[in-house]
């Protein structure tokens, strides 16, 4: 019965965002999920770029969402690195689209937060809308930081967190 | 005297890319959903992993104008390597075209003639160290920071490459001699 009450109110709650602008503090919530981690593989050519782009669930129970992005890098810098070489950090960017399945979006600047309108069918996460509240997470490693990196194996964290707006 | 017509070391440009003794990541992490809230994080954990890569560039056609059959003969050229090893370091090997590979130029209807090569990691080198056809070099270390020393040095290294006044002589005059010099270079 308990599991049956929260499920209702999740209905409730996707409808509101759906339907009409929020009101009350569930109104507010916003949730990131589906998200993925970004493995670039092995890298054996230096002169190109390499992009990995995923589709994940944004939904935001107002009107609009803020996006902000802290790599795990320097001052929360975009970058990766080699475990046990603090010298060797690859930069990399990071595009955001409103939508899913994008290969290219606005460019997020680290630590700062981007403003964006979730999918027209905003629903939660929970509810399985992958397709329809859906965002793209663009993540790209510019051949010119790749050409003046070391070889290794990089690693790092990039952090996403969603605000209402 | 003696006239030597063209007498042409090719140098060609190989470059390799070696495979280093790095490993694919294997991440100890795995993505984290957010959870439902007034704010809401996720985070992901990037990977990539860059293979050791080396590029040689710079490389031009050596051409033998002023031989006299006596004075021993050298030409020059700087070339560029660069390394992404953490030492920036390389190995070359040489191989020339002749027989087993030997440092020849070769002329229809003529012994070949022999040369040598060497090499210097330094533009400003005056004498290089002896390269052994097909022997790869001690590890040289480069100062290019990116491909085609776009950055840092360039050129970075020096190629030597001579033909001794008794190999000269040993030429026919007005024929064309010619080679092909293959540098490989190996990530260190």
């Amino acid at each position: 019965m308990a599991w049956w009450i929260r499920f209702t109110a999740g209905c409730t709650l996707a409808l509101s965002g759906l339907v009409t602008p929020g009101s009350g503090a569930w109104a507010q919530n916003v949730q990131i999920a589906s998200l993925t981690d970004v493995s670039f593989g092995t890298i054996a050519s230096v002169a190109a770029n390499r992009t990995a782009s995923q589709t994940l669930c944004v939904y935001s129970g107002v009107t609009n969402y803020t996006i902000r992005a802290t790599g795990s890098g320097s001052s929360g810098a975009f970058t990766i690195g080699i475990v046990g070489n603090s010298a060797a950090q690859l930069p990399y960017t990071v595009q955001w689209a409103s939508t899913g399945s994008q290969t290219a979006g606005t460019q997020l600047i680290a630590g700062q937060g981007s403003r964006f309108t979730p999918n027209p069918l905003n629903l939660l996460c929970s509810l399985g809308s992958l397709l329809a509240s859906s965002a793209s997470l663009i993540v790209t490693l510019p051949a010119t930081n790749l050409s003046a990196a070391l070889a290794g194996n990089y690693t790092g964290t990039l952090s996403l967190m969603v605000s209402p707006n | 005297m003696l006239f030597i017509a063209k007498n042409r070391v090719r140098s060609s440009v190989m470059v390799i890319a070696m495979l280093s003794s790095v490993l694919p990541v294997v991440s100890a992490h795995a993505a984290t959903q957010g959870t439902i809230g007034a704010t809401s994080t996720g985070t992901v954990t990037i990977n990539a992993t860059i293979n050791g890569l080396v590029q040689i560039s710079n490389l031009s056609d050596l051409t033998f104008t002023t031989l006299d059959g006596t004075t021993d003969a050298q030409l020059t050229e700087n070339v560029c390597v660069w390394s992404n090893t953490s030492t920036r370091s390389y190995t070359i090997r040489a191989t020339g075209d002749g027989a087993s590979s030997a440092f020849t130029l070769a002329s229809t209807g003529h012994s070949p003639v022999p040369y040598s090569v060497a090499w210097a990691n330094s533009s400003t080198a005056t004498a290089g160290t002896a390269l052994a056809t097909t022997t790869a070099s001690a590890a040289f270390t480069s100062t290019a920071v990116t491909p085609l020393c776009v950055a840092g040095a360039s050129p970075t290294a020096k190629l030597f490459v001579g033909i001794t006044g008794a190999n000269q002589s040993t030429m026919v005059a007005n024929a064309a001699y010619t080679g092909v010099l293959t540098l490989l270079v190996t990530p260190q």
